[in-house]
């Protein structure tokens, strides 16, 4: 199961994608108590659209990215514009609106390689949480894909989104 | 004999059904497409036209109680004319069913069944659609107008859970392209109102003879706010650029629903039962199409032609290439064929046949026609 994807500036590509996934079967009894494992994959592609497919060709389940939690840009790569990318998202009918979008300000594959949930052994309930945390903090905020797009697309206001 | 007759209420879901599918496929994006920001301006002024064609139908009728479109053809024409509008009718419902059954499969392929073949998809449908023809019309009708009030509590459902996502602004500027746009070429969304057909056919069934009246402004005026609540909804939601996908705005919008952890992802849930409501839709107009052929070719049975009308609506809605072609025919294609034989053909039948009664009246006194076909 996809959890999350980042976006970087890529090396040789436009784009570089870092994919998180859960292990199968990682959240059943045997590991109650441990933090569920997950894999975490890069590539470097012009598009989304070409990172999934090339990422399917070396994983043995194909992505779906039905189940992700989050979305996250690397800040140099937000620098540059990500409304072709925001676009993508919204034309994949995979990709739900609620989709949280992140903001790092290292880069995306570093963030993702660097959560380490403590009080929580479910990395997908983790990420599903985590933003909701704006009901009873005002230190962040819950920015959903939809929400960042329908301001993308307004004449009379900014998209914002989670710095981390 | 009774108990093929139809109840009003029945009637009304019948013709509801018509605005109900279309607004769960691509009726809503295609009037924001033309009217852009004065969509709800333009769907009050195309529902209040529809309801002024809506009285002047049942003025037409008045004179041909209990008779079809076809007997008043038969009247006006005879044989030949009768055989015409029975093929115009036929061909009107038989391409509706196959566009709508192309479109509906596509948008499940797209989310649920990316590599399953189209033609699997759409081969369910139609095995329904012909076991709920050979159990009856009457099955079908009472069908529909037992899960109608569902289909139309998932539209409004999905306008006030979505409310807190709306941008109220995006109505204007109020007129939109312009008023022209708006009230002149945005006359052509009368389309919407396809149901009109069902009108012209179902006076023999009806159990209350003077019931049409009554059919005809409740049915119209539902589908005008269940309309107005669709087209709403997506204005409301998304800028433009979103609302023009392959896939059915409304499910797009439905996406969009969530009550705090637990009740995330109804879109699923709406998709059942937009997928029961399509399938009453077809099968009513299928029931509808064969009883148009019994009738123009004076066959006593149904039954036995229903799987070959099925084979050809397979084929029918197999011959758009790819999804481009089916948004193209859908869009327009449908649009100029509603407008063609549902307001333009068969009101000119009726007003003409509505003089040749007045001529016949004043020449020999009064006419009477009250050859009850059903």
């Amino acid at each position: 199961m996809l959890l999350q994807f980042g976006f970087d500036v890529g090396d040789t590509e436009r784009i570089k994608v870092t994919f998180q996934f859960t292990m199968p079967n990682s959240s059943g009894e045997n590991n109650a108590g441990e933090t569920a494992p997950s894999v975490i994959d890069s590539v470097e592609a012009a598009c989304i659209e070409s990172a999934v497919n090339l990422i399917n060709t070396f994983v043995s389940k194909e992505v779906n990215l039905s189940h992700c939690k989050v979305i996250v840009f690397s800040e140099e790569m937000a620098k540059q514009g990500i409304s072709k990318e925001i676009y993508s998202l919204m034309n994949k009918v995979e990709v739900r609106p609620d989709t949280n979008i992140i903001i790092s300000t290292t880069t995306a594959e570093e963030y993702i390689r660097s959560v380490k949930p403590s009080l929580e052994n479910l990395v997908a309930k983790f990420y599903e949480i985590l933003p909701r945390s704006s009901e009873y903090t005002g230190y962040t905020s819950d920015i959903h894909l939809i929400d960042f797009f329908n301001k993308l697309e307004s004449m009379s206001e900014e998209p914002i989104a989670i710095l981390r | 004999m009774t108990d093929k007759k139809i109840g009003n209420l029945e009637a009304i879901a019948l013709v509801l059904t018509v605005v109900v599918n279309h607004v769960f496929l691509n009726l809503p994006k295609n009037i924001i497409a033309s009217a852009s920001s004065a969509s709800i301006i333009n769907v009050l002024f195309i529902s209040i036209i529809a309801v002024l064609i809506g009285y002047f139908v049942c003025k037409l009728l008045e004179k041909f109680p209990r008779l079809d479109i076809l007997d008043i053809a038969n009247f006006l024409g005879g044989k030949w004319l009768k055989m015409l509008t029975g093929a115009l009718f036929l061909g009107y419902f038989l391409f509706t069913v196959s566009i709508v059954l192309r479109s509906f499969s596509e948008g499940l392929k797209i989310v649920f069944f990316p590599r399953s073949p189209i033609a699997a998809i759409m081969i369910l449908f139609l095995l329904t659609i012909v076991i709920t023809n050979k159990i009856g019309h009457q099955a079908i009708i009472r069908s529909n107008l037992f899960m109608m009030p569902i289909f139309l509590f998932s539209i409004l459902f999905i306008f006030f859970a979505n409310i807190e996502n709306f941008t109220i602004q995006r109505m204007l500027p109020v007129l939109g392209n312009g008023a022209f746009t708006t009230f002149f070429s945005g006359l052509s969304n009368l389309f919407a109102f396809g149901g009109f057909a069902y009108l012209y056919l179902l006076p023999p069934y009806l159990k209350d003879d003077k019931g049409l009246k009554k059919i005809t402004f409740a049915s119209i005026i539902t589908s005008g706010i269940c309309l107005l609540f669709s087209v709403a909804t997506l204005l409301f939601l998304s800028p433009n650029s979103a609302i023009t996908e392959e896939i059915s705005p409304l499910y797009l919008a439905s996406r969009n629903i969530q009550f705090g952890r637990f009740f995330q992802r109804l879109d699923a849930i709406f998709l059942l039962f937009w997928i029961i409501s399509l399938t009453a839709y077809l099968s009513i107009s299928f029931s509808f199409a064969t009883r148009v052929f019994q009738k123009m070719l004076n066959f006593e049975y149904t039954k036995w032609y229903t799987g070959l009308f099925a084979l050809f609506v397979f084929a029918l809605a197999l011959i758009p290439e790819n999804m481009y072609r089916l948004i193209f025919i859908e869009g327009t294609v449908y649009q100029y064929v509603v407008l063609i034989v549902v307001f333009g053909i068969s009101l000119t039948l009726l007003i003409l046949a509505n003089i040749k009664y007045a001529l016949l009246e004043k020449k020999k006194g009064a006419v009477l026609i009250d050859k009850a076909p059903v």
